[in-house]
């Protein structure tokens, strides 16, 4: 059985947007800018909609539900302003919390300015990370992590697995299919055979299109049309889990323009005494290829460094690290597989159809590359057609 | 109980630096017209906000009201995280240290060949070109009689190469060119001379993901 935590965190108000040319470098709360960005723009909006900006595209009783609206979306004042007032503290939090008995009285928080959020461009990390799909408010994940997913596949077909085998040919004939592989600790030792009715075959196309495999003109066309993406990842360890004592960060990403991208916070074990692991860098692009040179000490090296200007805390509580680079995975040679429009419209069927005996399955054969997901989708799909294949056959 | 008394007694020990810059900074934003009319920009909107913190949602106030006294409250907030001890970003020698590498972006910005290879194709084919052995393999690039034709590193540049993605997009004809000549050159002692013109002859709009070797 696999547990699953009802809640994983990718949206966070409490967590940062970062530039570092920008609000003299300190991280403002992902909140603080949505709210501001949408008070601002309503602002504006109803100011165009006020002058008559907008009399061409609403008629007059549209006009006036157009900026009620505005007013209730933006929590602009009677003049459709955006300004700091009791109203806009509802939405994007306060100065001075409002507590219990004697103490401190509650005070409003004040907008940020919109000529410094558009110049930062911490919108773009708005809409292209947090309004997306993919981050929905309720996520889930196993207890543990996504990693557990193939643990739990590992103990269940434990006696089906042979380790350390690395395939060196695959040929398929009239009646079947035989793998050749040797042991991965000592590839100069002997060929041992295997042989089936059928192989379903999920080795990366950056290895599978090395391999000797006997496959159509179009699959093997397909298989060499796929190239695999970078990305580089850094988790860091440390004493306590001051994102979430001293900053009141539970979950969620913090985005940043320095060579790390991303921060992310654990959505486990939340409030627990004791060390906690963040993410600490999270990449594509050349970014990643400069990553991908670097040593394991230095890809940890680097995040700290740069980690410290968003949580100065990093220093004094680093206690371990750990990074992966895709590209150096000595049985993945990438990230993923990149599909462009005209690569699926060409390839993506070749790949994914039966080729007499053999069928490949991945995330390189779905429509949802890099994920989980598309690799089970896919392994689910071919299964279902690879049996009705059987079936026909008798 | 005990962090939290312990984080009062770090926040109370902060020195004073911090608390001038969040007045800098703040007094750098006065002076504007307090007037709101229709002719405003989009630049001076924030005349009305009157002093920004940027500090604001982490410092004291923010955070300490269930943990501090109206007193306490009533000195200048201070921000919760100590970043006092941080170096300015521009004067942290470790920072200018990795700078050199990143670039301050997220691209290649030199057009110095060595640099080019040691922050991309090393990656993969290691940083003496020596490649490297998996499950697959990555082909050696130094010592490689294929690296004799610069054109077949172009092109392997421009169009990708089966699992190798294009660098198309990420560098230009100089950075293609530079590239290409420190694997021709420094990598296999060849002494072709490769132009950023060279890389211009074979460039095209849409790298298709093809075989060469089909």
């Amino acid at each position: 059985m696999l547990r699953c935590n009802p809640l994983y965190i990718q949206t966070n108000d409490r967590a940062y947007l970062h530039r570092t040319n920008h609000f003299n470098g300190v991280p403002q709360r992902l909140g603080d800018i949505k709210n501001d960005i949408q008070g601002h723009v309503a602002e504006l909006l109803s100011k165009s909609v006020n002058v008559g900006g907008l009399d061409r595209s609403v008629n007059t009783e549209d006009k006036e539900k157009l900026l009620e609206g505005l007013k209730g979306w933006g929590v602009l004042d009677k003049d459709y302003r955006y300004r700091a007032s009791n109203e806009t503290t509802k939405h994007r939090g306060f100065s001075v919390f409002p507590g219990g008995g004697l103490m401190p009285n509650e005070k409003p928080s004040k907008p940020l300015p919109i000529s410094e959020i558009l110049d930062s461009g911490m919108w773009g990390d708005i809409y292209s990370n947090h309004m997306t799909y993919g981050h929905q408010p309720t996520m889930f994940q196993p207890v543990g992590g996504m990693g557990k997913i193939g643990d739990a596949f590992t103990r269940e077909c434990r006696d089906m697995i042979e380790f350390n085998a690395k395939v060196t040919k695959i040929h398929q004939d009239d009646t079947g299919v035989t793998v050749d592989y040797v042991d991965s600790n000592s590839p100069d030792g002997a060929t041992k055979t295997i042989r089936a009715d059928w192989c379903v075959c999920n080795i990366h196309l950056t290895v599978l299109t090395q391999l000797d495999i006997n496959v159509s003109k179009p699959m093997k066309q397909a298989m060499a049309a796929v190239p695999y993406d970078t990305s580089y990842k850094v988790g860091l360890e440390f004493n306590r889990r001051f994102w979430e004592e001293d900053e009141w960060i539970y979950g969620g990403l913090t985005y940043t323009n320095m060579p790390i991208t991303q921060i992310a916070y654990p959505s486990e074990n939340m409030f627990k005494d004791g060390s906690g692991v963040l993410l600490g860098a999270y990449g594509f692009g050349a970014t990643s290829y400069k990553f991908n040179t670097l040593t394991p000490q230095e890809r940890i090296n680097v995040a700290l460094a740069y980690g410290k200007y968003i949580h100065p805390q990093y220093p004094k509580e680093f206690r371990a690290g750990t990074s992966v680079v895709w590209h150096r995975i000595p049985w993945t040679l990438g990230c993923y597989g990149i599909w462009s429009e005209s690569s699926r419209e060409q390839h993506y069927d070749n790949l994914c159809s039966i080729d007499n005996r053999i069928v490949l399955t991945g995330e390189h054969c779905s429509h949802i590359p890099a994920w989980q997901e598309g690799a089970i989708l896919s392994g689910i799909d071919a299964a279902k057609r690879l049996h009705k294949k059987a079936k026909m056959l008798g | 109980m005990n962090t939290i008394i312990m984080k009062i007694t770090i926040m109370k020990s902060m020195t004073p630096k911090m608390l001038m810059i969040m007045l800098l900074s703040s007094s750098a934003l006065l002076g504007c017209s307090q007037k709101a009319g229709d002719v405003e920009t989009i630049a001076s909107k924030h005349d009305a906000e009157q002093t920004v913190d940027y500090q604001a949602s982490r410092n004291t106030g923010s955070w300490g009201a269930v943990y501090m006294s109206r007193d306490e409250l009533k000195a200048q907030p201070i921000n919760v995280v100590d970043d006092s001890s941080l170096p300015n970003m521009e004067n942290d020698p470790i920072i200018s240290e990795w700078e050199a590498k990143f670039e301050g972006s997220n691209a290649f910005i030199t057009t110095d060949g060595k640099k080019l290879y040691h922050d991309s194709c090393a990656g993969c084919h290691m940083h003496k070109g020596e490649g490297a052995y998996g499950a697959g393999y990555y082909p050696p690039l130094a010592n490689n009689s294929k690296m004799q034709s610069k054109y077949y590193i172009i092109n392997i540049l421009i169009n990708g190469f089966r699992g190798m993605p294009s660098f198309h997009m990420m560098m230009n004809d100089a950075q293609m060119a530079a590239v290409t000549q420190y694997v021709v050159s420094d990598l296999n002692g060849y002494t072709d001379t490769v132009t950023a013109e060279d890389v211009a002859k074979l460039r095209h709009a849409n790298p298709p993901g093809y075989d060469p070797s089909e």
